[in-house]
């Protein structure tokens, strides 16, 4: 609806969408839980290190025991971030009237970083790729699925055959080959520092991989909606397709894409995760949600089965819960667009 | 249009599309700085290998030619039957040529693992999931269909792998049943895989099904979302059609109005999804033989494409065009099963008309 022009028509049309969303109070609340977390993930990162005095990526050698086994939630560990003892295998104790610093969710593996902050900035990071790989999954889709549906015949022949190229392709696995040595050379691109290193590859990598869908449910929304009177009269006083395109079919696909893209940031964020397992996420020291995770479980040429003595089982719950949690109130959100929608849909 | 002339369409089409995917690979192939020659030698990837033994390699596997005659032979090959030897573990006789494991050979037994993690998945699958959606759809609304929305929710918003390594975590805690490896059917031939605590070889069906149990169930819980909603949504359209009014009108009980008369024509777009999320399918399967070491197609394609062993060309290659041919072909005998399920559709009538898709 933003791209329609403000019309008193379109105005009522977007207030009776909101009417019709506001119902549902579990997608109400999804929409308020993302706000914050947007929020937080953008504002929070700096905050947090000034009000607790380090950094994301600070190891504390105090924060572990001897089996590396890292501390708990709500711990003071000595503010030191080198060991001070002489002996590699024992730490000892901290000096005496060393400051002490506070561990919100305690550490996030044998290096004894702050949880609460990795998450935080890992939340930035994750929320980056699942974001930025949908915006390109849903361009590449309204462009192609667009082009396709409106036009027919020879294109839509053309990108019907590529999606079911597309569709054939082990792509996930094209994404670990590529992943694996191309995509370092992109690693450090970061746009001014507007996105973490290694963000902008994953996005180009997932996006590519996810396109396809979109592109389908707008070709299939595109060729019912040309035969609609509405384009039918705007075609008799002789607009131009462009502007048929523009201000009579786009307003009605960009709603139904909003609520699919939704579902997509969803699962994007579990692929984001399920690529750092297979060592083509964002690199290290960099903190994502599946790196978090991968503290707790390993790579797959590296697994760690969870070992009571060497791991706390918090360095599990955590990114888990901010992975489960966060797909969760996507999804439900995109459910809460698609009822307000198409209210008649059960 | 006749079925004999439909499959002979799809089938020059999905030629074209298996010519376009391998190319393609072999394209990304050339792209990327990887040295197939240090694949095949191996070492100390600082130390240069010595040009002499690099013409010789290069010569023996064929990279020194030009793109297209590398992509001509290969081609040539797989209407053989023939998918090269692998270039890991390759040895070069200038003499006597190249000896090896064959593609294929390393292929096949590798399929028979995954199909029996998908089979038996795709089983445990339906069987969760159309009782509950037949539930869920006769009482909308209801508390029942709430909860399993909500817990179905929950298990497509985990990711399979953390999914898997959870089931394994408790069962390192519990021991109730194998924590996965794979356990073949049939006696294999003496010297076979043993597990740790036993000396005697694992086969036989209850073992076969008892390792697969976990990797069937996290199968399950990633896809169990999706099937349930659609078939709910199914269901409930079709149980407003006026033939159920009919049969209700008859006297037929509700189990047999939902049995014999909504679930047989909601069944279609489940057929579509199975198509359609086969790819998928694909990516969760890579997942779960690599939380439970089952050594099936996803190890061997992730062993041959993330350089674990080198970047293997003939074995992805290989891989590609074998789930080209395996989704092309699922989707293919989808589209032929139409007319089987429901007879208003004729075959090769368009099936993205009749999809209820997310949007609709």
């Amino acid at each position: 609806m933003v791209a329609a022009p403000a019309s008193s028509r379109d105005r009522s049309g977007s207030r009776v969408l909101w009417t019709r969303f506001k119902r549902d109070r579990l997608a109400v609340a999804s929409g308020v839980f993302l706000t914050l977390l947007v929020a937080a993930i953008i504002v929070g990162p700096p905050i947090a290190t000034r009000i607790l005095g380090h950094g994301p990526n600070d190891p504390f050698p105090y924060a572990v025991d001897i089996y590396l086994k890292p501390v708990g939630p709500f711990s003071r560990v000595p503010d030191l971030n080198t060991s001070q003892s002489n002996d590699p295998f024992d730490l000892g104790t901290a000096p005496p009237g060393t400051p002490t610093t506070v561990l919100l969710l305690g550490g996030d593996g044998p290096l004894g970083r702050d949880m609460f902050e990795r998450l935080l900035i890992g939340g930035r990071v994750s929320l980056e790729v699942a974001f930025g790989a949908s915006l390109l999954a849903v361009l590449i889709g309204l462009l192609l699925g667009g082009l396709a549906g409106y036009f027919g015949g020879l294109v839509d022949a053309v990108v019907s055959r590529l999606t079911d190229f597309i569709m054939a392709f082990p792509l996930l696995l094209l994404l670990i080959l590529l992943g694996n040595t191309v995509a370092n050379d992109i690693t450090f691109v970061t746009l001014h520092g507007l996105l973490q290193p290694g963000v902008l590859s994953l996005i180009l990598l997932i996006g590519l991989f996810a396109w396809f869908y979109p592109a389908r449910i707008v070709r299939a929304e595109v060729s019912a909606l040309k035969e609609r009177e509405f384009v039918e009269s705007a075609r008799m006083i002789g607009a131009s397709e462009w502007r048929i395109l523009r201000t009579h079919i786009f307003p009605h696909v960009v709603p139904v894409l909003l609520a699919y893209s939704s579902f997509l940031v969803a699962s994007n964020i579990l692929i984001e995760a399920g690529l750092t397992f297979l060592n083509v996420g964002v690199r290290l020291p960099t903190a994502s949600w599946g790196t978090l995770l991968t503290n707790a479980w390993g790579t797959y040429r590296n697994p760690q089965p969870y070992d009571p003595q060497r791991m706390t089982i918090w360095v599990t719950i955590f990114p888990t819960l901010a992975i489960l949690v966060t797909a969760i109130a996507w999804t439900l959100f995109g459910e809460g667009l698609r009822r307000a929608l198409a209210p008649r849909s059960r | 249009m006749n079925v004999a002339g439909y499959v002979l369409r799809r089938t020059a089409i999905a030629v074209v599309l298996l010519v376009g995917v391998t190319f393609l690979t072999f394209w990304f192939y050339d792209l990327t700085p990887i040295d197939p020659a240090r694949v095949i030698i191996g070492g100390d990837p600082g130390r240069p290998i010595p040009q002499e033994q690099r013409d010789i390699v290069n010569h023996a596997i064929g990279v020194d030619r030009p793109l297209t005659t590398q992509y001509a032979d290969w081609a040539k090959g797989v209407l053989h039957g023939d998918l090269g030897l692998a270039w890991q573990g390759l040895a070069i006789d200038p003499d006597n040529g190249l000896f090896g494991t064959s593609v294929s050979a390393a292929i096949m037994p590798a399929t028979w693992r995954s199909l029996s993690v998908v089979g038996g998945g795709l089983v445990l699958l339906l069987a969760l999931v159309v009782p509950i959606a037949a539930l869920s759809a006769s009482r909308p609304g209801s508390w029942f269909d709430r909860v399993t929305a909500g817990l179905l929710l929950v298990g497509i918003s985990t990711h399979p792998l953390v999914v898997g390594l959870l089931l394994q975590s408790l069962q390192r805690r519990w021991h109730w049943i194998p924590w996965g490896g794979y356990c073949p059917i049939r006696k294999p031939p003496a010297g076979g895989q043993t597990f740790p605590g036993s000396l005697e070889p694992c086969y036989g069906a209850a073992n076969w099904a008892g390792h697969l149990l976990l990797p069937w169930i996290t199968f399950t819980v990633f896809f169990a979302a999706l099937y349930v909603r659609v078939l709910r949504t199914t269901l409930l359209d079709v149980l407003d059609e006026p033939y159920i009014a009919t049969a209700r009108a008859k006297g037929a009980s509700e189990p047999r109005v939902m049995l014999r008369h909504a679930l047989r024509n909601a069944m279609r777009p489940i057929l579509t999804m199975t198509g359609m999320e086969a790819g998928m399918a694909v990516s969760v399967l890579l997942y779960i033989e690599v939380v439970f070491g089952i050594g099936g197609l996803g190890r061997l394609s992730l062993q041959a494409f993330s350089g674990e062993v080198g970047y293997d060309r003939p074995m992805i290659l290989g891989i590609v065009l074998f789930i080209g041919v395996a989704i092309i072909g699922l989707n293919l005998v989808v589209d032929l099963l139409y007319p089987v399920i429901d007879r208003r559709v004729a075959v090769g009538q368009d099936r993205r008309r009749l999809v209820v898709g997310p949007a609709a």
